[in-house]
């Protein structure tokens, strides 16, 4: 007695999926019954009945579900209410899980978000100027010179003057005097200088920069007879007169000149660079300033809109090639450089560093809290089989696991982002030199964003394995298996895990040690020169004020007398760059052989210094004899070159003697010294030629370099003080020690080895916390197992090792993976930071060992706990 | 009760409305207590009802009520015995009976006075 066939069939079909089979049941249930009671027919002809009117309301369930799979809204929320309420209980339960989950979560997104914060604060904003887009830097490089710096004052006055007239591309072309920020000026109450930028008129068009205050500079400012005026940049103004409204039409003594404050500035520190104030630039008729003898000019241009940097290229070397005097002027490759690239290629290596190294370390925390959450899914894979037999829909309980994850998650972004605050400032802190646009460093909208997202990644990442691990509850053996011992499928997941999260931490420690090694073998570069002991102080004058370049000579060389004769001092000299300098200032030159008739042209940087530079720096003669007082202006031109440029200029061997010539003035080259490492401990050694003071035009400017017993600093306070007392027309703009100059040079390469070592570090310790979270719940499923072994006679050492052995083996199998991803990515490292190291033996085997004995560490406590099982609890506690 | 009263208004947002064979289920589910399953519920409220109840009916609006969060299922293990099958087991929720109760205070007050001799 079956029930009519095609009505059942019918019915199965209409049901939902679910149901299906509980209400054909439970209608064949009846059926049965009827049939018995009144017989077969009527129960067939009540059941034909049953289906007919269940038709209806079968076809709108269906159709109201395919159109609206979720009807009811409030009890969805008043679901997520009680998820979440069930998540927090969980947390309750199991707080130090739950806490080392948030912590771990909390360090990956602080890390991340503070990196973030910076590198879109420096590389992503816009450059807060109204259409900065058009606003380039027009270099005019030359072309041998150029692999040296890209980074020259590349343009004359007059040169400019005609590029200014004649270029259609720009709707303004203005200049800065490069050299010239290096012209500082005192307060009258205060003993520091300040930088200050010498401009052309329009410059404030160019930039897009107005005045917060007061008006732009007039055009007779920028004439011999025009008013003196200065302009502050605003950060200046805030910082030193208070943000005081009545700053305008005071006077300021800048550098020997009485300036009226005709302006503030809208902040523009960062642009042109991190200068004080603004004065116009008048060049002095008569002097090279006014001629195209002297580049020192950088020239900004602001575009017409649609043109083209290619299109504004284009012009301007064929304005190079029309304007230019000389063969060297006017084989000069003109570049245009767009604003914010100029601002930011500088730094873009770096942070681009920054951020990679940080997404490993975000993706190890990731995995990190997936690992310990699919550690507690194994234990909690009971609790799921019970709750999905007691028809928990697996959708809703995937939501409550997403849930739990995610509140987690949410946790540790919001004490992550209290965190990036602090890491904000420190990473712009410890960031050699000053770090370009990091006032704009702003926890913002944008940022909150990213914090956001990657809290979300976090807890999705979190939340995967567990979801993985609902999907293929196996409701039976899951039932069965109180928590006894995990599934190899999940052993698998885990594993992987691990394996993935040590292999992010080995590829990090890899890179971390490569540019370490790569920071000691430039501290252990030669410079050239013996820096311990050794202080600067650099002096300028004021052209104008000793328009006789006799005078002028006397008057700095009368500093360099004072800092030798104070008590203490044992050796003091002048040079007119010292090495190393913290940005690229002057214009390379060329040297060329006297006797050379094809003229043959070798790129050097010409210096003046006293005789005993070489002394103080303890810089080798290698040949010939040193430069003497007796080389003066009535004597006959003299010079010393360095090996570097012996050996290229003069391959014969036979340098002593020869005649050279350097900006029309020829030189009998009478000694050689040793190499220095001008530019930097990792560049290379360019030519360089000096001469005396005396024997060329004097420089308005040099650096005294002194050695003396005792503290540095106070040396140098003395010193500054002293040369205050004597010579107060004397202004003193920097000072410091040599060893202070070498660290600088050497600091990009410690700050990215200290970054991606720490980083490193914080990987290889939530790596080993994986391992060991891994080896402990391994431990605790095998308990049972482990109970057996030591009741059949196994010995603690065997327990023991066998426990080392798996996590060793896990160890192993992440290290080989990611010293393979470390190859890689040092590989990728070299693209972008041209003198990172290749990839060795010894950082292998380092790496692979350091690895080796964090697995031990991690695996040391669970493994004596096993060789503690006590067989009988054991087996006690299996139920 | 009539503290309950003032607590859960009667003004029933569009969400809570519930529907006359809704109800049915809910009251029948009330009725029956542990032993309520698709065939059991169909019977409960065609005897009390006396009239023919369609077994698909009472699942749709199973389900209608699951949704609303009035009603949640359980899998009950076979029984043991011969042919012995699974049965799936609604009961109700804290809410489904506040919405039970609401609807009887509704119905008590609206048709308070009226008989089925003086309708």
């Amino acid at each position: 007695m079956t029930p009519p066939r095609l009505a059942r069939a019918l019915l199965r079909q209409l049901a939902l999926e679910d149901d299906r089979d509980y209400l054909v049941g439970d209608l064949d249930e009846e059926y049965a019954e009827r049939a018995a009671r009144a017989g077969h027919r009527t129960a067939s002809r009540w059941y034909l009945q049953q289906v007919m009117v269940s038709i209806p309301s079968l076809l709108r369930l269906r159709f109201d579900r395919r159109n609206n799979p979720r009807p009811a809204h409030a009890p969805m929320l008043a679901d997520l209410r009680s998820d979440v309420r069930d998540a927090l209980r969980r947390v309750r339960r199991a707080p130090t899980s739950a806490l080392t989950i948030v912590l771990i979560s909390a360090l990956g997104i602080g890390a991340s978000t503070a990196v973030y914060t910076v590198v879109h604060a420096v590389l992503i904003a816009p450059i807060p100027f109204a259409g900065s887009a058009r606003v380039v830097k027009v270099e005019n490089r030359v072309p041998a010179l150029a692999g040296e710096a890209s980074y020259l004052p590349s343009d004359n006055w007059l040169d400019y003057v005609e590029f200014k007239t004649r270029a259609r591309s720009f709707e303004a072309l203005a200049a800065i005097w490069e050299g010239g920020t290096t012209r500082a000026f005192s307060l009258p109450d205060e003993t520091s200088t300040f930088p200050v930028a010498v401009v052309t008129e329009r410059l404030d068009d160019v930039l897009g920069v107005r005045p917060v205050l007061g008006r732009t500079f007039d055009h007779d400012e920028f004439t011999a007879g025009g008013a003196r005026v200065v302009a502050l940049t605003e950060q200046f103004w805030r910082t030193r007169f208070g943000a005081d409204s009545t700053i305008i039409g005071r006077s300021l003594l800048i550098a020997d000149t009485m300036r009226v404050v005709v302006a503030v500035m809208r902040d523009a520190n960062d642009y042109p660079g991190p200068v004080a104030a603004w004065i116009p630039l008048v060049p002095v008729e008569g002097t090279s300033q006014a001629t195209r003898g002297s580049h020192y000019l950088a020239m900004f241009g602001r575009l017409h809109p649609g043109v083209s940097p290619e299109q504004a290229r284009a012009e301007m070397q064929l304005l190079v090639g029309q304007v230019s005097e000389g063969a060297d002027a006017r084989a000069r490759v003109t570049h245009i450089v767009p604003l914010g690239e100029m601002l930011t290629g500088p730094v873009r290596p770096m942070l681009l560093l920054l951020a990679g190294v940080v997404l490993v370390t975000l993706l190890v925390a990731a995995g990190n809290v997936a690992l310990l959450l699919v550690t507690q899914a194994e234990s909690r894979a009971r609790e799921l089989a019970i709750r999905l037999s007691l028809g928990s829909v697996i959708g809703r309980l995937a939501r409550k696991l997403a849930i739990e994850s995610m509140l987690l998650a949410v946790v540790g972004g919001m004490l992550g982002v209290f965190l990036a605050r602090g890491l904000t400032s420190l990473i712009i802190s410890f960031y050699p030199g000053r770090l370009i646009r990091s006032d704009e460093v702003a926890i913002g909208p944008s940022v909150l964003l990213a914090a956001l997202g990657m809290t979300v990644a976090v807890g999705f990442i979190g939340a995967w394995p567990l979801l993985r691990r609902l999907r293929n509850t196996d409701l039976v053996t899951d039932l069965r298996h109180v928590a006894a011992s995990a599934s190899p499928r999940a052993l698998r997941l885990r594993f992987g895990l691990v394996v993935g999260q040590l292999a992010f931490a080995v590829s990090l420690v890899a890179g971390g040690t490569l540019l370490a090694r790569a920071f000691v073998r430039l501290l252990e570069t030669d410079p050239g020169f013996e820096a311990t002991g050794v202080s600067y102080i650099s002096v300028s004058a004021s052209p104008t004020k000793y328009p006789d370049r006799v005078e002028l000579q006397r008057h700095l060389d009368r500093a360099e007398d004072i800092v030798r004769a104070l008590p203490g001092v044992r050796s003091a000299a002048s040079v007119s760059y010292l090495p190393l300098p913290s940005r690229i200032v002057g214009w390379g030159t060329h040297m060329v052989r006297a006797e050379d008739v094809a003229g043959d042209r070798f790129p050097i940087q010409f210096r003046q210094m006293s005789p005993d530079y070489l002394d103080v720096m303890e810089i080798p003669l290698r040949a010939g004899r040193n430069l003497a007082a007796t080389d003066d202006a009535s004597a006959a031109p003299v010079a010393l070159i360095n090996e570097t440029l012996a050996t290229s200029a003069f391959p014969d061997g036979r340098p002593l003697g020869r005649a050279i010539r350097v900006q029309n003035r020829e030189y009998t080259v009478v000694g050689v010294i040793g190499d220095m490492r001008y530019w930097g401990l990792g560049k290379p050694v360019v030519g360089e030629v000096f001469v005396t003071m005396a024997q060329v035009a004097a420089l308005p400017f040099r650096t005294i370099a002194f050695k003396a017993g005792g503290s540095d600093p106070a040396m140098i306070a003395t010193a500054r003080a002293a040369i205050r007392a004597n010579e107060p027309s004397i202004v003193v703009s920097s000072s410091g020690t040599l060893v202070e100059r070498l660290a600088a040079a050497s600091a990009p390469e410690r700050f990215r080895a200290l970054l991606v070592g720490s980083l490193a570090v914080l990987a290889l310790i939530l790596a080993g916390l994986g391992l060991f979270a891994v080896s402990a719940n391994a431990v605790a499923m095998r308990v049972r197992e482990i109970g057996i072994r030591v009741a059949l006679g196994a010995s603690a050492r065997r327990v023991r090792l066998s426990v080392m052995r798996d996590a060793v083996t896990l160890a192993v199998s992440g290290t080989v993976i990611g010293l393979g991803l470390g190859w890689m990515s040092s590989r990728g490292l070299r693209a972008f930071l041209a003198d990172a190291p290749g990839f060795d033996l010894t950082v292998c085997g380092l790496v692979a060992a350091v690895f080796v004995l964090t697995s031990l560490v991690a695996a040391f406590i669970p493994a004596w706990r096993a060789s503690r099982v006590d067989p009988l609890t054991a087996m006690r506690s299996e139920g | 009760m009539c503290l309950f009263v003032q607590q859960t208004p009667l003004a029933m947002g569009k969400g809570d409305h519930l529907a006359e064979f809704e109800i049915c289920v809910l009251a029948a589910l009330a009725h029956l207590g542990d032993d309520s399953y698709g065939a059991a519920i169909r019977q409960e409220i065609a005897r009390r009802a006396n009239r023919v109840i369609a077994i698909g009916a009472v699942y749709a609006t199973l389900r209608r009520l699951e949704a609303k969060g009035f009603v949640r299922f359980y899998i009950e293990a076979a029984r043991p015995v011969q042919g012995g099958r699974a049965r799936k087991r609604a009961v109700l929720t804290a809410s489904g009976r506040v919405a039970l109760k609401r609807s009887a205070i509704l119905f008590a007050r609206l048709l308070h006075g009226i008989t089925p001799h003086n309708a």
